[in-house]
């Protein structure tokens, strides 16, 4: 018997059974015992028997395990062996033998039989040994994928003589694979599908995937830049990466159920958008460490702009009412105090008629009047604040009326500051009362040259503009329309924010103690609100200020012609008489007597019931009713309706400081009314009785 | 003298050929008894040459390392089947007629 480098399956297996033959003869009797060495012999002869069954029961058993038959093939004879898991895997009865070389082509996959034989033949030929995968066809004709292995024996001649291999069935193996390629791809295909970004996080290797949406949201094609750590952080906005690291630290740390932030991230454009995110860790080690998160981004930047809009337009809103408030208490305010200005204007105008001019106590009476006038002129400011000036709108061409106005305003600022005009050469006509125009252009002037404190330049331009219902959405005071612009600028000392922000409230003054009443600018927003328009101010500390003042464009009909100004101060013509009705008696008694003094016949009546009665007991004509708004009992309007019964012909002249709707529909009047504004001078009463009477 | 080899030859030419090896241990027991069983077996079959050589290892000790004999008596087959390995004094004829035959 020759031995050979490697012993053969065969070989292995007589000498194992030699050696179970041997020592069965020993234990049964049946072999010669030896002195000397006999026990040693038979110790060392059952434990290699033993190991060598061992040996052989965990081959069989790792073959059976690992799905791993083994082979053997004799070249010269084309003997082939195979292992108990080989017959298994094919599911070919062991009893049949194994297949000769040649009948192992049915066994496998034709095309994949080809690249076997190619690779059997080079360990053959060359000695090379081979693994590949290839798919074998089971008994019961299922295709089974397996990773077939060989390598050559050589002999003690350096001869390959035989091949000696493996045939392990991974199929299930394959098929999970394949399971989890196909699930992996089903994962990425639902990541591109959806717009949101969704990240995912392996903790342990530091990779990082982003989905295309992620990449989308920023602007950028899908994977145009790592995904990593590095490139989320250097893309959240400097303000917001401190908490973005930290909220998502705490999260790790703590554990929560959802990690949830928002926070600013840099686009491809180069602009920052909002976004959102939600995330969970899905995976965590033994000691509950995280191993593997998913989140999701989602762009709020619109959600975002709307809160900041919102907060913008309440902020608009709350001033706004704290405006209307600030004016309805103003304006109740002013009612009051009208009154009894006119009592002392009145009375001191009566007291001046009694008095020649080189009196020293008409130089007091002089000072007391014009006090009195000063706060006359406040008062009015107050109630053009508070809406309740009445205003007799025309319709006027806003250039003329402001050139008109120009000479007066040069006077005003002085000589030092250079007063431009540009007006825009076609420009809608507005509808307005032009002393308005009048209040408005000389309060902003006024500031503007107190703004400018010397050397500078104010502007004065008219222009036309038209909003839209996106201009609206930005302001919450805006109506979208057609509208006339008045701009006046200064380049003077500007206003900071926290000034701006209380510019039109009454009473707030940055001028010193003695320069201002506060009342110019809350005079300004009172005029302007009453004509539908708005008023935008652009300031800054030292670049000078602009306000812009918005009034609806009229379109009605043409331009009339401005009011007379009337220059003589009329009195009465012959035998003309008044019924004088006012139920507060000092004004009642101050008109009475002005009224005579210019030569009418007054009736004087304190309560609309007085009056009616005394229409009707008197005899002769009554040409002029002159009667309070505001009474108890009967408005003036109601107590006009009922004379006119007595009077056909009578004309009708109302007095209030404040309208209170009654007569006049939001401070305007109706057409062919007259009135005339508590507290009137007796100059203006005079005026205002002339017109009364005279009119048609 | 050469008509009997003739006759041996001539004989021998059709009968099946068995050629086997024994090793003993001198007259140790189980060697002798497996020595008688071996010419018994070899008396009780007919149409087969056996040609036996037997070894004794005491005298040789060597020869067990290099046939790679464990333990005496063993017998070792050459023909029929070459490599096949028996231990033991051959009592049981049935399994040695099985083994070889």
């Amino acid at each position: 018997m020759t031995k050979e480098h490697t012993p053969t399956y065969e070989e292995l297996k007589r000498r194992l059974a030699n050696a179970e033959g041997a020592l069965h003869a020993l234990r049964s009797g049946q072999a010669d015992t030896i002195a000397g060495e006999q026990g040693n012999l038979v110790v060392c002869l059952a434990e290699a028997v033993d190991k060598l069954r061992e040996s052989q029961a965990m081959l069989a058993r790792t073959e059976q395990i690992a799905h791993l038959g083994s082979w053997e093939w004799e070249i010269a004879g084309d003997r082939v062996r195979w292992s108990a898991e080989l017959f298994r895997i094919f599911q070919r009865d062991p009893a049949l033998g194994a297949p000769s070389f040649a009948e192992h082509r049915d066994l496998y996959v034709a095309e994949d039989m080809d690249r076997l034989e190619q690779a059997v033949v080079r360990c053959v030929d060359d000695g090379i040994p081979y693994e590949l995968e290839l798919r074998a066809i089971r008994g019961d004709g299922e295709i089974r994928h397996c990773v077939a292995r060989g390598l050559a024996g050589i002999d003690s001649e350096g001869k390959i003589r035989r091949l000696f291999g493996s045939l392990q069935d991974i199929t299930d193996r394959k098929l999970s694979e394949l399971l989890i390629n196909k699930q992996q791809r089903e994962l990425e295909l639902t990541l591109d599908a959806t717009t949101d970004g969704i990240w995912y996080w392996d903790f342990l290797n530091n990779e990082f995937r982003f989905s295309s949406g992620y990449y989308a949201m920023l602007g950028y094609e899908a994977n145009e830049f790592p995904a990593d750590f590095e490139n989320w952080k250097s893309r959240i906005h400097p303000d917001d990466l401190d908490q973005a690291i930290s909220v998502a630290a705490e999260y790790l740390k703590t554990k929560p159920d959802v990690y949830q932030n928002e926070f600013r991230m840099l686009t491809k454009k180069g602009d920052y958008r909002w976004i959102s995110v939600h995330a969970k860790v899905v995976e965590r080690d033994d000691q509950g460490k995280a191993i593997r998160m998913i989140g999701s981004h989602h762009d709020i930047t619109e959600r975002k702009q709307a809160e900041n809009e919102r907060a913008k337009l309440e902020a608009q809103l709350r001033q706004s009412h704290k405006m209307e408030s600030v004016g309805r208490l103003a304006g109740g305010v002013a009612h009051d105090f009208n009154n009894m200005l006119g009592v002392i204007l009145g009375h001191t105008e009566l007291a001046m008629d009694c008095v020649t001019t080189r009196e020293p106590i008409y130089e007091d009476l002089m000072e007391i009047f014009n006090a009195a006038r000063r706060s006359a002129d406040i008062t009015r400011q107050l109630l053009a604040f508070a809406r309740k000036q009445t205003i007799a709108p025309v319709v006027i061409d806003l250039n003329a009326t402001i050139e008109g106005m120009l000479k007066m305003l040069r006077r005003l600022i002085g000589e030092d500051i250079d007063l431009a005009w540009l007006p825009e050469t076609t420009l809608w006509p507005v509808k307005m009362d032009p002393s308005q125009i009048d209040q408005i252009l000389a309060n902003l002037c006024v500031n503007a040259r107190d703004a400018i404190a010397g050397v500078g330049k104010l502007t004065i331009e008219t222009g036309t503009a038209i909003f839209d219902e996106a201009d609206c959405l930005a302001h919450a005071e805006y109506v979208a329309g057609e509208y006339v612009l008045l701009a006046v600028s200064d380049n003077g000392c500007g206003m900071d924010s926290q000034t701006l922000d209380n510019l039109f409230e009454p009473f707030y003054t940055t001028k010193e103690l003695g320069r201002g009443t506060g009342l110019g600018l809350a005079t300004v927003y009172g005029i302007v609100k009453q004509n539908q328009g708005f008023i935008n101010v652009y300031s800054e500390p030292g670049k000078g200020t602009t306000f812009r003042i918005y009034i609806p464009a009229y379109k009605e009909s043409r331009v009339q012609a401005q009011p007379e100004k009337v220059l003589v101060i009329p009195g009465a013509r012959e035998n003309e008489t008044i019924l004088l009705v006012e139920d507060e008696p000092s004004i009642l008694k101050m008109t009475t007597t002005m009224l005579e003094r210019m030569g009418y016949t007054v009736f004087p009546s304190s309560t609309p019931e007085q009056a009616i009665k005394t229409a009707r007991e008197h005899g002769g004509e009554i040409h002029l009713l002159m009667t309070d708004v505001v009474m108890p009992g009967m408005n003036g309007r109601d107590l006009a309706e009922n004379l006119l019964a007595i009077y056909p012909n009578i004309k009708r002249l109302f007095m209030s400081g404040y309208t209170a709707n009654v007569i006049a529909h939001h401070g305007i009047l109706d057409e062919g009314v007259q009135f005339i504004q508590k507290p009137f001078s007796k100059k203006n009463l005079a005026i205002k009785i002339r017109k009364a009477l005279d009119q048609g | 003298m050469a008509v009997d080899d003739l006759i041996s030859e001539g004989l021998d030419n059709n009968l099946k050929r068995v050629v086997l090896r024994l090793f003993i241990a001198g007259d140790a027991p189980n060697s002798r008894m497996a020595k008688e069983n071996l010419k018994r077996f070899r008396e009780s079959l007919i149409g087969f040459h056996f040609e036996i050589d037997v070894v004794d290892v005491l005298e040789n000790p060597q020869v067990m390392l290099d046939y790679g004999i464990y333990l005496t008596p063993a017998l070792q087959i050459i023909e029929p089947r070459p490599g096949g390995l028996i231990y033991g004094n051959l009592n049981d004829g049935e399994a040695l007629r099985t083994f070889l035959i």
